[in-house]
């Protein structure tokens, strides 16, 4: 008889803890989907204006376009260029190429290949930006020949999550996150030199 | 009374797996690598290669050449170049990991812009028995170069390798030259 009451204790304890563990399951699918469907709009900022966007701080000063100059010795000169005039600051503890990921254009049917990263200063080639170390950089875009050139363009800020201990090792580490803001820009024609 | 016991026992069960979710080792902090640590000048062996520093460097440009080209790089903060001599231990290895920890904890990785000047101790391979020199250069804000230390290891995820610790004491002091130039001679 003891048996018996303590098996069906026992079954009990079992229902409640599964039922606690589809509640807390139910409750984190739910918010999950309540937040996919009611997604925040997406924060429109000015020329100019920084962003966080967790790793990095970011402002979009400027965008033009250049046209190729046959003439000229370097390769990318020798492109049509349409580039955004960009200032990042690493905001995490360690220096990094993932400034690459950040800036992303809105295009129609964007069949862009990815930009080239030149320091503003000297017109150098961009590898790690360092820690509290703001650069003014210029992401340049080869632009097909024939395609028209937009008036006005639009760039999307990709935000990163900085996670103590990932899901799959336990490791540190920065993941994706939602776009953390856009800003429009005019496209103004230059020269080429 | 009766719920008392089981109440008491869940508290303590949350308790406990508080304490072992706030105090398990992380993925980093098991893998972490084996510091050696030393001074500027000191000459320091791991598993792999041993590793010294001679001399260091400060700069606003850096100037170097290259396939017979004068190339000038910019900085908004100063250039230190390390002069460092290494040579493996056993068998041919590369050290393509540097970083300097600065004394607010961020990692300074070495630069990779004078990535066509085959002086860089990253482009050379080091053979047992050969000594070689090589330069290790770093981009980096005044106010981070007092207190800082530069680390040294074979990659830069090395688990459980040896990493080199060099403390750069007193570095603040050295003179800030206009132009740094990248030659092995002086």
């Amino acid at each position: 008889m003891s048996g018996f009451s303590a098996l069906k204790r026992r079954t009990v304890s079992w229902i409640v803890a599964g039922l606690g563990a589809s509640v807390a399951a139910g409750l984190s699918l739910g918010l999950a989907v309540m937040a996919a469907s009611q997604p925040a709009p997406l924060k429109i900022v000015g020329a100019g204006e920084e962003v966080d966007t967790g790793r990095w701080r970011v402002a979009a000063t400027g965008a033009g376009f250049k046209p190729a100059d046959a003439k000229a010795a370097g390769y990318l000169d020798r492109q049509n260029l349409l580039f955004v005039r960009l200032r990042f600051t690493n905001l995490s503890a360690a220096s990094s190429n993932a400034y690459v990921s950040v800036a992303s254009l809105d295009l129609p049917a964007d069949g862009l290949e990815a930009p080239t990263y030149l320091l503003a200063r000297d017109g150098a080639m961009v590898f790690d930006l360092h820690p509290d170390m703001p650069e003014d950089v210029v992401a340049a875009w080869k632009w097909p020949e024939g395609r028209a050139v937009p008036q006005t363009l639009r760039v999307t800020f990709a935000g990163q999550l900085y996670k103590r201990r990932d899901n799959l090792y336990g490791a540190p580490g920065w993941f994706p996150a939602d776009p953390a803001a856009a800003v429009d820009l005019p496209v103004k024609t230059v020269a080429a030199q | 009374m009766s719920i008392l016991k089981p109440a008491a026992a869940l508290v303590l069960a949350v308790l406990a797996l508080a304490v072992m979710q706030r105090t398990a080792p992380g993925y980093a902090d098991i893998t972490r690598p084996i510091t050696v640590s030393g001074k500027l000048g000191e000459r320091l062996t791991g598993r792999q290669f041993d590793i010294r520093v001679e001399s260091v460097r400060l700069g606003r440009d850096l100037v170097y050449e290259a396939y017979g080209r004068r190339q000038t790089l910019t900085t908004n903060g100063v250039w230190a170049l390390l002069e460092v001599s290494a040579e493996a231990t056993t068998e041919s290895v590369s050290i393509i990991a540097a970083s300097w920890r600065a004394p607010n904890g961020a990692r300074y990785v070495a630069s990779k812009r004078p990535s066509t000047y085959p002086g860089m101790l990253s482009l050379q391979r080091l053979e047992p028995g050969l000594p070689k020199r090589g330069f290790i250069l770093f981009e980096l804000p005044r106010d981070q170069l007092a207190g800082g230390t530069v680390l040294i290891a074979r990659t830069e995820f090395a688990p459980l390798d040896t990493e080199f610790a060099f403390h750069m004491d007193g570095i603040d002091t050295l003179p800030l030259q206009g132009e740094l130039v990248l030659t092995a001679d002086d």
